[in-house]
């Protein structure tokens, strides 16, 4: 039972990762971005490449979030910037074709067989606390919890981290007060991308590493993003540890083959009694 | 090319398709083409004319096609016909159950609901054996039948399917050149304000939003009939990407842009003879290119190259209606709008406190006050864009607190807005038509035949439009788009707009805010005008000299509560007002000066 606690909880933490990078951007611009799953599984494909290269896995690793916040800037250029001032309809229909495009293009690069990288450690399991765990999951529960501590001190306790939030907030007021509203979205990209990356390279070792990855991954963030409540970043994190849980237990007791169609029944429930989620917003336009 | 002739010369070119000597691949392709072309135009009536966006169209065109072909699987063609609207009213349904609790939250709930629900679909398609026979697919679906003749090869399904989708541009085109196109528009462009015009926004979004499910429902009724054989791999999120693509490459909003991306996006694998992927490739470029660089599509193109100049301006305006009689019916000197202990707190923040507010029938009441003190919240209020958190209000006697937006504006209550909420890719007509309710109004079915009862209404209703705009002296711009026009015009249009509702009472939230004072004078006589018509104004303003010419009766508020009444004179001396606009240590610089004086 420890066992699959922990696995569910380790995919929680993926889910929640990517839900937190999707959310930063939808927070920083109120766009949502339906290409964030093909970020997740291009992390996938560079750690691939770079392993197979030679790297050993941390390096290849520390490459592939470099890579990653390079191709946020990219994306945010190319993909957001222009559409920064049009309908959000705008930037969803770019970003499902950016995402078509990213995946095919995975496909042509990098074939259609399911590839596999090596795991970070090599021990198989360890023993904790009389029971025993697979080292993957317990490494992805702690990066995430790094991640999480190193992003609210930055969020909270860097002036960068102010200059993000005030953006997000009020971009007019932010750059009457002289922050670079640009910059700041550049940098929500960057950070965004990366965290997204991060979830692929964690990720990659349990998984194999096709075209659908990032497709799997993002729907179940953005169940985790409903539950959560809309736009609430610890919302994100929450929802994304009950909708690992929720998968493995239902997959466990319940069925296997149905665990995703629950898991979207579950979000079309929370949908129609508690649309705030547990801890959302308002879900209204204001005047 | 008129607007007429191009239908006509479309339907004569299909027409002739049969007869090419097409191969039957090619004809089948063609078909295949025509079944998408509707899927298309259904997302297109829910994206393009209302803006609500569905990801899971798949689903709907899946839940169409296994509603026909479990009815028909095995059985006579005939079962065509019930299967293709069994299948239109379980979509239909399907899309209720989407949109009801979706479509009144905001726009990306309904992205990830239906994003969700395409998911859901597809799993079922693939996992719910015992009904879908799972990857084994349906076959022995037959060809769709009349008594004594089947639609059995190619040419004559062409046949078919060209006359579904002829049928569906017509109705299409004439709900988009009907009120419930402009009301869709509406929504699109500025949601709160078609609202606050009285239109029905949630059931008009529902409304759309099951057309457009019950139409891919029935087009996978179509294609069902169409290939004789279905299988879960035809109704997944690809497909949804597919049709979203040839909307947007075809034009989104047009009425032709649809068939045209369809048609495109079928053919482009023919002629690339690439691989899926390579295809693939190029299409999701294609779809983010186009929204980038050419977001009106390739009809969109080609209609701004086949649209001449803007048609002369009529000089000579229609003779001025009048009002009808029951305007301003109302006795004068009886309380029209009545609040009593109005609150509303945002938070901790109290902007409404307790507010006692009475509008007299017939005249100018002004509501003035420092910048928060809760003007435009209590508009908001009256007009049901808020909730009441204490009190009531209460307008011709009947209570309105808490009652939706549209119901207020029906019941005689419009509003313009301080920062302008116009349907900006609408003509200045087509913004104020949106306000404008007829005597007889006909229903969606007579507006979709072109009924008599239809062509009146119209005609009624743009006889209204005509005089709501010389009363505010924009006739002469009622072609121009308005988002072209310079900000003070775009005020009167709202002006306008929201007298098109004939309403009793008229809550102007601060109109001359950015007007030079020879254009104020013209508001002054403009707002006198309209009282002298028997419509009573609650007007909020801060250009001072304007009010106290135009204001019968002055409300001040400060932070939230009333802090002086009376006509412009006794609220010119009150000390209470010239400490909320000037603070404490002005008044007593101006009691001592009079004293001084005195």
């Amino acid at each position: 039972m420890t066992q699959v606690l922990a696995s569910g909880l380790a995919m929680g933490c993926v889910y929640a990762l990517v839900g937190l990078s999707f959310i930063l951007i939808y927070n920083a611009t109120h766009g949502l971005n339906f290409a964030h799953g093909e970020f997740v599984m291009l992390a996938g494909f560079i750690l691939y490449s770079a392993v197979d290269a030679g790297a050993p896995m941390w390096l290849a690793a520390l490459a592939t979030l470099g890579c990653m916040g390079v191709f946020g800037l990219v994306f945010q250029r190319l993909v957001f910037y222009p559409l920064r001032d049009r309908p959000f309809l705008a930037f969803v229909i770019a970003t499902i074709g950016f995402g078509i495009f990213a995946r095919n293009l995975a496909l042509l690069v990098w074939g259609p067989n399911p590839l596999k990288v090596p795991s970070f450690f090599t021990a198989t399991a360890v023993s904790l606390l009389g029971a025993t765990l697979t080292p993957e999951h317990l490494f992805i529960i702690a990066t995430t919890a790094v991640v999480l501590v190193t992003q609210y001190l930055l969020f909270f306790h860097t002036a960068l981290g102010r200059g993000l939030r005030a953006t997000a907030q009020n971009p007019e007021m932010a750059q009457l007060l002289g922050i670079r509203q640009n910059r700041m979205i550049a940098i929500t990209f960057v950070l965004s991308a990366m965290l997204a990356g991060l979830a692929g390279v964690l990720v990659a070792p349990i998984f194999l590493i096709d075209t659908e990855l990032g497709g799997a991954v993002i729907l179940k963030a953005f169940i985790a993003i409903i539950i959560g409540g809309f736009g609430s970043i610890p919302g994100a994190v929450l929802g994304g540890l009950i909708v690992g849980l929720l998968e493995i237990l239902v997959a466990v007791h319940v069925s296997s083959t149905y665990k995703d169609a629950i898991a979207f029944g579950v979000f079309i429930l929370v949908l129609l009694v508690f649309p705030r989620g547990l801890l959302g917003g308002p879900v209204e336009d204001r005047v | 090319m008129s607007r007429r002739l191009l239908p006509l010369l479309l339907l004569l070119l299909a027409a002739l398709v049969p007869w090419l000597g097409l191969s039957t691949y090619t004809q089948r392709l063609v078909n295949l083409g025509l079944v998408f072309s509707l899927l298309a135009i259904s997302l297109n009536l829910l994206l393009g004319y209302a803006g609500q966006i569905s990801l899971g169209h798949a689903g709907f065109f899946g839940i169409g096609a296994y509603t026909a072909a479990l009815l028909a699987e095995g059985g006579s063609g005939l079962l065509f016909w019930p299967g293709l609207l069994l299948a239109g009213l379980v979509t239909g349904l399907a899309g209720l159950a989407i949109g009801l609790p979706t479509l009144r939250l905001r726009g990306h709930y309904l992205a990830l609901a239906t994003l969700g629900f395409g998911e859901i679909m597809r799993l079922l398609f693939f996992n719910w054996r015992e009904v879908t026979r799972g990857m084994d697919g349906i076959s022995g679906i037959p060809a769709p039948a009349l008594p004594g003749f089947a639609f059995d090869t190619e040419a004559r399904l062409f046949g078919l399917a060209a006359v579904l989708v002829a049928l569906v541009l017509l109705l299409v085109r004439r709900l988009d050149g009907s009120k419930y196109g402009r009301w869709l528009a509406a929504i699109r462009d500025a949601e709160l304000a078609a609202g606050t015009c009285g239109v029905n926004v949630p059931r008009l979004k529902l409304g759309v939003f099951m057309g457009s499910a019950a139409l891919a429902g029935a087009a996978g009724a179509l294609y069902a009939h169409m290939m004789t054989f279905i299988s879960p791999d035809t109704f997944g999120f690809e497909v949804t990407a597919q049709v979203l693509s040839m909307v947007v490459v075809g034009g989104i909003g047009t009425v032709a842009g649809p068939v045209l991306g369809a048609f495109l996006l079928t053919f482009l694998p023919e002629w690339l003879r690439v691989s899926n992927a390579y295809y693939q490739l190029i299409y999701g470029a294609g779809l983010a290119l186009m929204i980038v660089f050419l977001p009106a599509g390739l009809w969109g193109l080609v209609r701004s190259k086949l649209r001449r100049a803007a048609p002369a301006l009529l000089v000579e305006p229609p003779p001025l209606a009048g009002l009808p009689a029951e305007i301003g019916a109302a006795p004068a000197d009886s309380a029209l709008l009545d609040a009593r202990g109005v609150t509303r707190r945002f938070g901790g923040l109290v902007a409404v406190d307790g507010l006692d507010l009475t509008v007299q029938a017939g005249s100018i009441h002004a509501l003035i006050g420092p910048n928060g003190s809760g003007k435009s919240t209590f508009i908001n209020l009256a007009s049901g864009l808020y909730g009441l958190s204490g009190g009531s209000i209460s307008f011709a006697g009947r209570p309105v607190g808490g009652a939706r937006p549209w119901a207020i504006a029906q019941a005689g209550l419009a509003r313009s807005f301080q920062n302008l909420r116009l349907f900006g890719s609408l003509t200045v007509e087509q913004n104020v038509l949106v306000a404008c309710r007829a005597a007889h109004p006909a229903g969606l079915v007579r507006v979709l035949l072109a009924s008599a009862t239809a062509r009146a209404e119209e005609a009624a209703l743009r006889a209204a439009a005509a005089e709501a705009m010389q009363a505010l002296g924009v006739w002469p711009l009622r072609d121009r788009v308005v988002k072209t026009l310079p900000h003070e015009q775009q005020r009167m249009v709202e002006i306008a707009r929201a007298l098109a509702m004939r309403p009793r009472l008229l809550m102007l939230d601060e109109p001359a805010a950015g007007m030079n004072p020879s254009e104020a004078d013209q508001l002054v006589t403009r707002i006198r005008a309209l009282r002298d018509r028997g419509i009573t104004i609650l007007l909020v303003e801060h250009n001072m000299p304007l009010v106290m010419r135009l204001a019968d009766r002055i409300t001040v508020l400060n932070f939230g509560r009333k802090v002086a009444e009376g006509t412009p004179a006794e609220i010119r001396s009150n000390p209470a007002v010239i400490e909320a606009y000037l603070g404490r240590r002005h008044l007593k610089q101006m009691t001592a000066d009079a004293a001084a004086a005195g």
